[in-house]
């Protein structure tokens, strides 16, 4: 049992009526919400016996919502199942995470049809919101149940474990697999805490979801907001894309986003002066956010505070941030054109150090080392990757392991107190509409389904934000492109899939002998220009 | 050209290029055609569609008034672009 669920379940004994989220056109209270995630942790445990993980399949339906509530409350981790990954990628993370039980969602579950199919473990699927759904047969007998099947019964609490990890998320791998991080229950805790009192939520406040709840920032949403007594809002599925319209209209308090979505509003022209007087708190996180945007929020929501946000899904959700004040000097509102990420907060231990984990002289560009009581134990089931991102550093303060971002920054010292800047990534992961992909994923998938020796993406085009799209190369000799893309589609989430694919008889090569991306970016444009 | 013609072709000529990357006839299209949720163009490209399209017609979009959830088909979005299209 974790202090959240206790939360959670007190504001629904004390204030049974209050909303608690408003989803599909609804709003519904804390009573009845924690009554429905009842529903589904009393199912879950009457029909699944092993405390395995518990996969949530649906996005933007109140019974996704209670579905990760109800897991909680069987004291079973949460896995949400992309809706619009490939059937592939989607079956890879349902395997990787031991999970044999499926809570889903939504009208449409024949994309779930595969994995029931070549499924070799029995799997029980609750869809809790209609009939069974009849799906093909597997080799072995399925459990499917529906909303005539769920099970009324009072929960037992479960045991407190702090260690056990209350969700597990996948986020993009170098080597084509995705890698998963589970985050246990006192880590969620630490952040929750740290963040309720930072960006001030309590009862009353109106909170954004805009995140899928693949995307660790989705659990920021739900918890901060349902353990403070606040209301979630979540945008309907189109809306998502530019939701301006939706929050004036239930008057939003906090709001919470990628730079991406602030962008897409703005180009909307929805971000105009004064536009969202109910906001008190913005915040945004998931990639480089440019000072030209958050000053645009600024002068749309007059009344809020604009935080940035930084943090690795390996931290959990995120422990860095930097208040932006519009009035600042620009050294100070961020060089370089994007705001600073800020300090450690709660718990979290900040280092920047070279590549010897030395820490540098301030000012001075390293890689950002974090410690403190939001690091994951390490990747799931993978200890070979744990080994080589947590590293035990006795010679930093307070000794102990740190996990290795990957991320290169410096301290800006104009900031008072001074804070951490974003400087780029020491290896070749982008963030592509603000999503974390590492190019050796794109490029090992590419080699694969094309057969040929080497292939490089490259993200393109570059935005102040990482890049818009992937292009790439590979080599080949008779190759032909489409096939090669319609593969790589059925394997990535769309943005991963390179939007143009050159085959070449060789690549052009940097005196290093590393493949000359500049080169390539300058064949691809040349020839884009050309058209 | 009436209002209702500009729109479909300007429309239609910006969804040329991702209809066909997705393996789909332009021609084959009708009003029903769910742009947004087909997942042949994403967000941002759904953004620079609108743009494309103001540019094409040659007249402001007063895309402060558009509701993205009730772009649910082709047809839905042709109605809503002629409602919010400020006349030249």
């Amino acid at each position: 049992m974790s202090a959240l669920v206790e939360q959670i379940l007190r504001q629904a004994r004390l204030v049974p009526d209050a909303p608690a989220i408003h989803v599909e056109g609804k709003l519904y209270s804390y009573a009845e919400l924690v009554e429905k995630a009842s529903l589904v942790a009393a199912t879950i445990l009457e029909s699944s016996k092993p405390a395995t993980p518990v996969a949530v399949f649906g996005e933007r339906k109140f019974w996704a919502y209670a579905a990760i509530l109800g897991s909680l409350l069987a004291g079973r981790t949460y896995v949400p199942l992309g809706v619009s990954l490939p059937a592939e990628r989607r079956d890879k993370v349902f395997d990787r995470s031991g999970a044999r039980t499926i809570v889903a969602a939504g009208p449409d579950l024949s994309v779930l049809s595969n994995l029931l199919v070549r499924s070799s473990e029995p799997i029980t699927l609750i869809h809790p919101d209609g009939d069974p759904p009849s799906l093909p047969a597997g080799a072995v007998a399925h459990r499917i149940l529906g909303r005539p099947d769920l099970v009324n019964m009072p929960v037992p609490l479960p045991v407190r474990d702090p260690e056990s990890p209350a969700y597990l998320l996948f986020t993009s791998g170098t080597t084509g697999e995705p890698k998963g991080i589970g985050i246990p229950h006192n880590r969620v805790e630490a952040y929750v805490r740290a963040a309720r009192e930072l960006f001030q939520v309590g009862p009353g406040d109106r909170c954004s979801q805009n995140f899928a709840l693949t995307f660790d920032l989705s659990v920021h949403d739900l918890f901060v907001t349902w353990t403070a007594g606040a209301c979630l809002f979540v945008t309907p599925p189109r809306s998502v894309l530019a939701p301006g319209k939706y929050v004036k209209e239930h008057q939003l308090t906090h709001w919470f986003s990628t730079p991406t979505t602030a962008a897409l509003m703005q180009r909307v022209r929805q971000l105009s002066p004064g536009a969202f007087p109910s906001v008190r708190v913005s915040l945004f996180c998931g990639e480089a956010l440019p000072v030209a945007l958050a000053q645009a929020w600024s002068s749309a929501a007059p009344y809020s505070e604009v935080h940035n946000l930084y943090g690795p899904t390996e931290a959990t959700i995120a422990c860095l941030a930097h208040r932006f004040d519009p009035s600042q000097t620009p050294s100070v509102l961020g060089d370089g054109g994007t705001v600073p990420i800020g300090q450690g907060f709660g718990g979290t231990h900040t280092a920047i150090v070279d590549a010897n984990l030395q820490p540098v002289v301030p000012g001075e560009s390293g890689e950002l080392l974090l410690g403190g009581d939001q690091l994951a134990p390490g990747y799931w089931n993978d200890p070979e990757r744990t080994a080589v991102s947590f590293v035990e550093c006795d010679d930093l303060e307070p000794p102990g392991v740190w996990y290795r971002t990957g991320d290169l920054v410096s301290l800006n010292l104009d900031c008072e107190p001074p804070s951490i800047s974003f400087r780029g990534r020491l290896d070749d992961q982008i963030k592509v509409r603000g999503h974390r992909v590492e190019l050796a994923e794109v490029e090992t998938v590419l080699r694969s389904v094309s057969g040929t020796s080497a292939a490089v993406a490259i993200g393109w085009p570059k935005t102040e934000l990482g890049a818009d799209g992937i292009v790439a190369f590979i080599i080949g000799e008779g190759v032909d492109g489409e096939p090669v893309l319609e593969l790589c589609r059925s394997l990535l989430p769309s943005y991963m899939v390179p939007t143009a694919l050159h085959i070449l008889d060789s690549l052009p090569q940097t005196a290093s002998g590393k493949a000359d991306r500049r080169q390539l970016v300058a064949m691809h444009e040349e020839e884009v220009q050309g058209v | 050209m009436c209002d209702e013609t500009r729109i479909r072709n300007a429309v239609l000529g910006a969804l040329r290029q991702p209809l066909v990357i997705a393996g789909l006839d332009p021609n084959d299209i009708d009003n029903d055609f769910d742009i947004l949720g087909s997942g042949i163009i994403d967000s941002l490209a759904f953004v620079d569609l609108l743009l494309a399209v103001e540019a094409e017609l040659g007249s402001q979009l007063e895309l402060e008034l558009l509701d993205f959830d009730d772009v649910t088909s082709l047809g839905a979005l042709m109605r809503i672009l002629h409602r919010i299209l400020v006349p030249a």
